[in-house]
């Protein structure tokens, strides 16, 4: 089984939101969902629900990796577990990056929006 | 509240598959908390904030489970298919057994589960049908694009502030450049005459609706043409001879040939250069059916004066702009029109924007709510016959409940099993109702023939299976979950010992079925009230005075185009010959024509200028007609004093005019009108006659009237002239030779819209007839619903008091005695039922005042007829299980009583 990053491609929004989030730092769970709320107010919210689902997605397919909690996350009897991308997973989602930008900056797509600003 | 939340919470979690669970389950709970600590740290959090964010967590949750599920049973299909989950067995197991269990409940008992499904059917199928005919007709937007954005100009004045006159061509010329709150104004001639007699490819002539329109009025409704372009501001002169042509009328009338764009085509003896043609998509709302447009003369002077009102327009608002912010410029608007035009006629008018889509679907609107309020009170009557049906069951029931708690079932179990009888029950009826719906709404759309706005556009879709799919659970949850609760919220020892004495069984429930019933009573007289109240209103409406007499009437139009009849005398020749020609057919006794018929509402409202026997000058605003021939004769218009046109009033004598007994008692008082002077549309008339009143409006309604002779007045203008002709037989008989009259004068010409006068008035009514044979439809069936459920209560009652009954017939009661409690029991509910129903009905009679017409919605011979009807309903169905309770043999209800 090839590890090429493409094969995941393309992300679905949250996918991408979560991986981007985990591409640059350890987070729990409620911490991505804080990171995306502050890197992404203008996408949907990310539930819980929807946050587990995606992260036990992403552990099977390995693009994170849980690692050890850090030394200054509190101490109380509540689990948290905290999680990074591997090296896969940034490639992915540099691949997505990339991808989105190319879509983007197409001709076609900027005529489209410079036309609906006309309209505007 | 933390716990109720968590709890909540860790319950979806726990119902997670357990390799999931195991993983992440904790974590969850944890992020889950840590979320809501943050919020509660926050400052302006409120209890409310707190709530939406578990509602939210819960939702993404049961979504998550959701997936979660499905993604491992793919994985463990994949691999291996007996592995299944074990909860998850268990629950399609549950599932299972509980809807074999109910299947065979239903089946068990079924003259139960058909009265259920009907019952549930009918209320469902007819909520269906109304809401798909709302839904299409009111709530639908307009078929443009934005259509929140488009207005409907009309003229209004101080004195009429909700006025929808048309308007002057300045004005709406001043708001289509002046007021910077319109994108754009799409200026419209609706005036009636613009149409246009056209060879049709079966080589008869077919008259078609020809619309003028301003240069910017499809730019307005954001509509470009399949073929070619639309009008330029050039082109708005009276002498621009080009048209767009509807798609219909290309195909119709040019048999699609792509290369007409920039040919010409003859219409009404003229040469028109074809420039466009519109799509097949593009259908005209404001004006209906349209087959061409041509450009409207906007140049200023002409008709384009400052009193001449004729015009309308559609216009668009900028994006995010009120119709408030347009009102307010074009109010200030008119103070600079009055500048411009110091001496225009009334100087206090304004031109008034109205939402497109309210000025569309108008009147139609009272209608439809009260019908989607009427289905909805029979879908709750539905459910409350069901619900009552089930308690009762429920009921005989409690000893089969008590004996699966009493062997270990959990209670969730219990309600579940109940949930899903009465799920099976509200889904057949929902099928059921569902093709009930079907056949409703082209039964609604059968007899409701023109009498909606819009309503070619209703047609069934698939929205409205999920409307019956949402009403169905809705129902069945009402209806199923009250019982299955109350059912296992008893305690098992009581219970056990209430079931144990046959004749005390379920006390609370039968009150509370008691009640059920009393309530369903007291809707279905809220409904016999409306229905009444129409019915009253209706028939008033049939018998108010017309002032003519519309029977053995046949009206139609014939249109003499300008090009072929361009002289006075040639229109007046053609009318006198025509006439002439249909006296002579067999059958027809008078033959007459006018400008407009009555009960049509304004059309023509011109100045009454005259003297007053003081010298004063003063002026009235009556409408004119122009008429020829036996008008009044045909519709029975009586003559009061002097004389009626005669062929002597020509073209080139005195100018004279008779006047309806209305304006001649306003005008004159008690004194002779005969004689009199009086000026109106520019020229100066004599008193000859006056005549009867006539109904304006279809109300009965009656307007002050100037008649005058198209002999004499056909120099103003061409008349489009509707001929009215009395004959002995039926009208419609003579429709043909008409046509073949005609053929003989001019083939050219065409008997446009033949209707009987009594069909002009029928369509006047037929809404309201639409609104109340569905109002009796809905009332018959809460009726019949109501004394299903006093009938079924007081059944019920009897079988359970067998016991007592015997006890007491053996103590020696007489069974006149007996049938009175039973009796007794009927007339409390129906008395109960009916004095909440009125004081519902009297608390709701508002809502029908739009629709009312000569009867107050608080008719006191209405409330007491729908009391004596109820009354008389409840104790017919009480009087059955009554006689039933005192033929019980004493020894078979004392041995038998107990194990009832």
């Amino acid at each position: 089984m090839g590890r090429n990053p493409t094969r995941f491609l393309p992300l679905a929004p949250l996918d991408f939101q979560v991986l981007t989030l985990l591409g640059t730092r350890e987070l729990h769970g409620y911490g991505i969902v804080q990171a995306a709320q502050a890197a992404f107010p203008a996408q949907p919210l990310l539930d819980i629900g929807s946050l587990y689902r995606i992260i036990s997605r992403m552990l099977d397919d390995r693009l994170i990796r849980e690692v050890a909690a850090p030394q200054d996350s509190p101490n109380d009897r509540r689990t948290r577990r905290y999680y990074a991308a591997t090296e896969l997973g940034r490639a992915v989602v540099r691949a997505e990056a990339t991808r989105l930008r190319a879509l983007l900056a197409s001709p076609a797509t900027l005529s489209l929006l410079s036309l609906l600003e006309a309209d505007r | 509240m933390t716990d109720v939340s968590t709890r909540i919470i860790a319950a979806i979690i726990r119902r997670f598959p357990s390799p999931f669970r195991e993983r992440f389950g904790a974590e969850m709970l944890s992020a889950f908390l840590d979320q809501r600590d943050a919020l509660v740290a926050g400052s302006t959090t409120s209890s409310l904030t707190l709530w939406r964010h578990t509602v939210r967590t819960v939702a993404g949750l049961l979504r998550a489970l959701v997936a979660v599920r499905i993604d491992q049973r793919r994985r463990l299909e994949s691999i291996d298919p007996d592995h299944l989950d074990h909860h998850e067995r268990a629950l399609m197991r549950h599932l299972a057994s509980d809807a074999r269990h109910g299947l065979r409940a239903l089946r068990s008992n079924p003259a139960f589960t058909i009265v259920c499904i009907t019952t549930l059917a009918l209320g469902i199928g007819a909520n269906t049908a109304v809401f798909n005919v709302l839904d299409r007709v009111i709530l639908a937007p307009l078929p443009y694009h934005q259509p929140e954005q488009l207005v409907r100009l009309y003229t209004a004045s101080r004195q009429a502030p909700t006025g929808r006159n048309v308007s002057r061509g300045p004005d709406l010329v001043e708001a289509r450049d002046g007021i910077n709150a319109f994108s754009s104004v799409g200026i419209v001639n609706l005036y009636r005459e613009t149409g246009v007699d056209l060879l049709g490819r079966d080589g008869a002539p077919h008259r078609v609706r020809v619309l003028p329109v301003g240069a910017d009025y499809f730019r307005t409704l954001r509509a470009t043409p399949l073929l070619g372009r639309t009008f330029t501001r050039d082109e708005e002169r009276p002498d621009a001879r080009v048209v767009i042509l509807s798609h219909e009328l290309w195909t119709d009338f040019v048999g699609g040939d792509s290369s007409i764009v920039g040919r010409a085509i003859d219409m009404n003896g003229e040469r028109y250069e074809v420039v466009g043609v519109m799509r097949p998509t593009f259908s005209d709302v404001v004006a209906g059916e349209v087959a061409a447009w041509t450009p409207q003369d906007l140049q200023a002077g002409g008709s384009n004066n400052a009193s001449d009102h004729y015009l309308s327009a559609v216009a668009r608002l900028r994006p995010g702009v009120s119709i408030a912010r347009a009102q307010a410029e074009l109010t200030a608007m008119s103070a600079r029109m009055r500048e411009r035009y110091p001496d225009g006629p009334r100087n206090d008018e304004y031109l008034r924007a109205v939402s497109l889509h309210d000025d569309v679907v108008g009147e139609a609107r009272s209608p439809v709510y009260v019908l989607m309020g009427a289905s909805g009170l029979v879908l709750l009557i539905a459910c409350v016959n069901v619900g009552n049906l089930f308690l009762a069951r429920s009921v005989s029931q409690t000893r089969d409940i008590i004996i699966r708690t009493a062997l270990g079932a959990r209670r969730s179990r219990l309600v579940g099993l109940r949930l899903t009888e009465s799920l099976l029950v509200a889904a057949a009826g929902g099928v059921l109702g569902s093709i009930i719906a079907y056949w409703g709404v082209r039964l609604l759309l059968a007899v409701s023939p023109g009498s909606l706005a819009r309503a070619e556009e209703v047609q069934f879709d698939w929205r409205l299976l999920v409307f019956a799919l949402v009403v169905t659970t809705v129902t069945g949850l009402v209806f199923g979950a009250a019982p299955a609760i109350r059912a296992t919220q008893s305690n098992p020892s009581d219970a056990l010992r209430e079931g144990s004495r046959g004749n005390t069984t379920g006390r609370g429930a039968r009150h509370a079925r008691r009640l059920l019933v009393a309530s369903q009573v007291s809707l279905a007289v809220v409904l016999l009230v409306g229905t009444g109240i129409l019915i009253r209103s209706f028939v008033a409406r049939q018998h108010v005075s017309l002032g003519f007499d519309p029977a053995n009437v046949l009206t139609f139009e014939v249109h003499t185009p300008i090009a072929r009849y361009g002289t006075p005398e040639a229109r007046v020749r053609f009318h006198e010959l025509y006439q002439q020609r249909l006296r002579s057919i067999p059958g027809v006794r008078r033959v007459g024509l006018t400008s407009w018929l009555p009960t049509n509402g304004d059309y023509h409202q011109w100045g009454y200028e005259y003297v007053d026997d003081a010298g004063e000058n003063r002026s009235l605003g009556p409408q004119v007609r122009v008429i020829d021939g036996d008008y009044f004769e045909s519709l029975g218009i009586p003559l009061i004093t002097g004389r009626r046109f005669a062929p002597t009033d020509r073209l080139e004598t005195t100018d004279v005019a008779l006047i309806s007994r209305s304006l001649a008692k306003q005008a004159y008082g008690d004194r002779d009108p005969i004689g009199r002077r009086f000026e109106t549309g520019g020229r100066e008339f004599q008193v000859v006659g006056v005549v009867g009143d006539v109904a304006n409006e279809p109300t009965g309604a009656i307007t002050d009237m100037v008649y005058l002779s198209h002999a004499q007045f056909a120099d103003d203008r061409n008349w489009a002239l509707t001929y009215v002709v009395k004959t002995t037989g039926a009208p419609v008989e003579i429709e043909n030779a008409a046509r073949r009259e005609l053929a003989q004068v001019d083939p050219g010409l065409v008997v446009y819209r033949p209707r009987p006068m009594e069909g002009v008035l029928a369509r006047h009514l037929a809404r309201e007839r639409f609104t109340l044979v569905l109002m009796a439809v809905f009332a018959a069936i809460a009726l019949s619903l109501a004394a299903v459920g006093v009938y079924g209560v007081l059944s019920y009652a009897v079988s359970q008091r067998t016991h007592e009954i015997g006890v007491r017939l053996a103590l020696g009661a007489l069974p006149a005695q007996v049938r009175r409690i039973i009796l007794r029991e009927g007339v409390a509910i129906g008395a109960i039922g009916t004095a909440t129903g009125v004081a519902g009905a009297l608390a709701l009679s508002g809502v029908l005042q739009a629709l009312v017409f000569g009867t107050s919605t608080r008719d006191p011979l209405v409330f007491v007829a729908v009391t004596l009807v109820l009354g008389g309903v409840v104790l017919a169905a009480s009087y059955v299980p009554a006689r039933r309770a005192t033929r019980a043999d004493p020894l078979d209800a004392l041995r038998n009583g107990n194990s009832q």
